[in-house]
This record gives structure tokens, sequence and C-alpha cells, in this order.
């Protein structure tokens, strides 16, 4: 993998980075690829297990109910099962998973107030 | 190889890898049939249909039918029986309101279940990723709870589907009475089955107005109605929808997919395949590789 492929990642900006960091690597399988400076802050590039990366920046822009105003969206390759995991994890779910036109897709909260969209693409085409 | 589970709430899953099989007298709930390579002769009542990858078969409780597999290639197919009680729970959760479902949580044990026209429906889209993820799943041994969420969403998919695939065109057949307008959709779907069932044989219009029990004029005009091009544009779509499954998902050589899909000549196959997905069929095959 070349640096250029890892710094086109999706820019994360998480709550509490380094605990929201650890539910991505413990419960979804994330795998911390580099560390990253982009814009003057300083990001982690981490990826997940189908080849999609993503740079984790500390968000600073807070509203007042702590919650995130980022929505993050992680792409997934089987958004029901993520979903059953999720829920037994005891993951705060926003919305059930529910089609789009982009495929299947539901939101949950991470407990330092990060949204999470996990979307699984569907190819409509074929 | 087969392999069967029954789950907590006596939804089943059938799931087989063979070459050769055959059974008689079938005899099931609701249940939806699938396969994901070769193909599957049903024989339901009098009539005969071959399930091949791309579609499904869908019959209703205490429907009778004998399934035989003949493959030069593996075939696996893959079954889903859906419980009573969970199809009136399904059907009751749909068509109360949350009031009725509040004051009644057990109401769903009067509702009487509906019976779906028993025809080959496609396998494209939502439905297609549910199904692949539920074998998946069920070849992993998953829990219980996660595979009820896809047969649940399986169920859900398919009255979408049949909503769009029945009722919605049945009803372009608008200027006909109600018993007529379902009769002749009934006999314009055995013409579609027959077309899918038999598409890699050499088939005339006159073969589909006999198995359908239509004229060939009236067949013509009708099925144009529904299914908006002729039989014959219906059958050369099937082909070539099946020849591009093969080039994504099986070794044969272009020559054999012609044949096997039900070509005669290899360049009408590559002109007509161009036309269809802006892609020659080798260089489509290079794409998806």
């Amino acid at each position: 993998m070349t640096s250029s492929e890892l710094i086109n990642g999706t820019p994360f900006y998480l709550n509490e980075p380094k605990m929201a960091m650890g539910f991505l690597i413990e419960k979804l399988g994330f795998v911390v690829h580099a560390h990253s400076v982009s814009k003057n802050l300083s990001g982690v590039m981490v990826g997940d297990n189908h080849g999609n990366f993503y740079e984790i920046f500390s968000n600073t822009r807070k509203s007042a109910d702590n919650q995130n105003d980022f929505n993050l969206v992680i792409k997934t390759t089987d958004c029901l099962r993520d979903f059953y995991n999720m829920t037994a994890d005891g993951l705060s779910i926003l919305n059930k998973p529910h089609y789009v036109p982009e495929g299947l897709v539901f939101e949950a909260l991470d407990p330092w107030g990060n949204r999470y969209t996990f979307l699984e693409k569907r190819d409509y085409t074929d | 190889m087969k392999t069967f589970k029954v789950l907590y709430n006596q939804n089943k899953l059938y799931s087989e890898i063979t070459s050769e099989a055959s059974y008689t007298d079938q005899r099931n709930e609701l249940s939806l049939h699938v396969v994901f390579n070769g193909s599957e002769k049903y024989k339901v009542g009098k009539r005969t249909v071959v399930v091949f990858p791309g579609n499904f078969l869908i019959l209703n409780e205490g429907t009778s039918y004998d399934r035989d597999i003949y493959s030069n290639s593996i075939a696996n197919t893959f079954a889903i029986f859906f419980s009573k009680k969970f199809l009136q729970d399904f059907q009751y959760g749909f068509s109360s309101s949350v009031q009725n479902l509040l004051d009644e949580p057990i109401g769903c044990e009067v509702v009487q279940l509906s019976t779906f026209l028993e025809t080959i429906y496609p396998c494209k889209g939502d439905i297609k990723y549910n199904l692949r993820h539920l074998l998946d799943h069920f070849n992993e041994n998953s829990d219980d709870l996660l595979l009820d969420d896809y047969i649940y969403h399986a169920l859900l998919l398919f009255y979408c589907l049949y909503y769009k695939e029945v009722l919605n065109k049945s009803n372009r057949l608008s200027a006909l009475n109600a018993s007529t307008r379902d009769e002749l959709f009934k006999r314009l779907s055995l013409a579609k089955d027959f077309i899918l069932s038999n598409y890699n044989q050499d088939i005339s219009l006159e073969d589909i107005s006999t198995h359908s029990c239509l004229s060939p004029t009236h067949l013509f005009r009708t099925f144009k109605q529904i299914y908006n091009c002729s039989p014959h544009q219906y059958l050369i779509q099937t082909r070539l929808d099946n020849a591009r499954h093969m080039l994504k998902s099986t070794d044969y050589t272009l020559n054999e997919i012609v044949n096997l899909v039900g070509f005669t000549c290899p360049s009408t196959f590559i002109k007509l395949f161009k036309n269809k997905f802006h892609f020659t069929p080798g260089s489509y095959r290079n794409h998806v590789a």
C-alpha cells in the first residue's frame, strides 16, 4: 500500500478519538496503518478489512449535547450482520437497517457521541 | 451435501450441493427456492419449471411438487420454509395499527394467510444480496437470531417484489374485469415461466402459446403490455442475462456459453451482448475478473 493511497482515506472527526478508535479496532476489526498530518492536524490512518481507509482526527466542533455533528460513514459488506453485532455489543441504534438508493444502511451512536452510518453499497445495475 | 436447520420459531432453511438428486411429492409451508449454481427442475401439478441462477420460485403452503437436479455442473440450491406463525405475525404487524398491536399482541393467530402466484420471480437487487448473505451465514452456522433477521428481510423484500411483479403488472391489463385480468395474468406468467425454464432450448412462439393456453396473437399482444417486450425479445434478454452470469461465474469458453444459452451463431450473440451491456463478452469477462 503506498502512502498516496492511504492519504485518500475519508476524514473522520471523532469525539474522544483514542477511545473511539479502540471501538473501531476492537469491534469492527480496523487496523492502524499510519500517523498522518493533514491541514495542520495530526491524525491516524486506519483501514477496515475490506480495503477502505479512514483518516481519524480529533473533533473540535462539539454541540451542546456532546454529540458529534459529523456523520461517519462506514462501508460494510454485510449491514445486517453488523447491525446484529452492534446491537449485541450494546451500541445505541439510531435507525434500524433500511433500504436507500445506494443500498442498506443503519445508524448507531458510540458511547462518546460519535454517530456512525453503516452503509452496505449495492450494485443495482447487475 | 445437504444441510437443514429448524430455527427457534420453526422457520426452516435447506441447502443442497449436488449434481444429481430427485425428490417426489414434497409438501411444505410457504417456501422460497433459489439456485446459485446449476439448475433445479420443479414439477408442480402438470407444469414443469426450471429455476436457474437469477431467479427464484415461490410455492404456497400445501402445494405438492417434485424436484430434480440433473446437472453437468454442481448445483447449489437453497430454500426458506416460512412457518405459519411467523407469516401470521409478519402479516399482522404490517396490517394492524400500532394501537391494535398493543391492545391485541397475539391477534395474529386469526390472520388469514395470503397465497401467492406460484411463479418464477427475478432474484435481483436487494433480495439477491439478502439471500446470498443468508446462505453464507447459514453455512457458517450463525446464530438463529441473525438468520431470522435475514428471513424477515427476505419476506419483506418478497412482498415488495410481489407488489411490483404481480399486482402492479397485472394492473396494466386494467381494461378487463378482475377475474379475467387475473386469469390472463396467470397465463402470461405461464408463458414467462416457460421461456425462463427453456431459454436454452430452441423454442418458438407457438410452443410458448401452447404452454400458456393463449393464441399466438393474443399472447404476443398482451405479453408486451405486461413485460414491455415481445416473447421473443424476452427470450433473447434471458439468454443474454444467463450468458452474462456464466461469463462472470464460470470458466466456460465463449463458444460453450453460446451453445449453453441457446444461441446458434457466436457473432449474433456477440453483437446482441454488446448492444445490451455495452461490452463485448470477452471484455466483460476481463472487466469483472
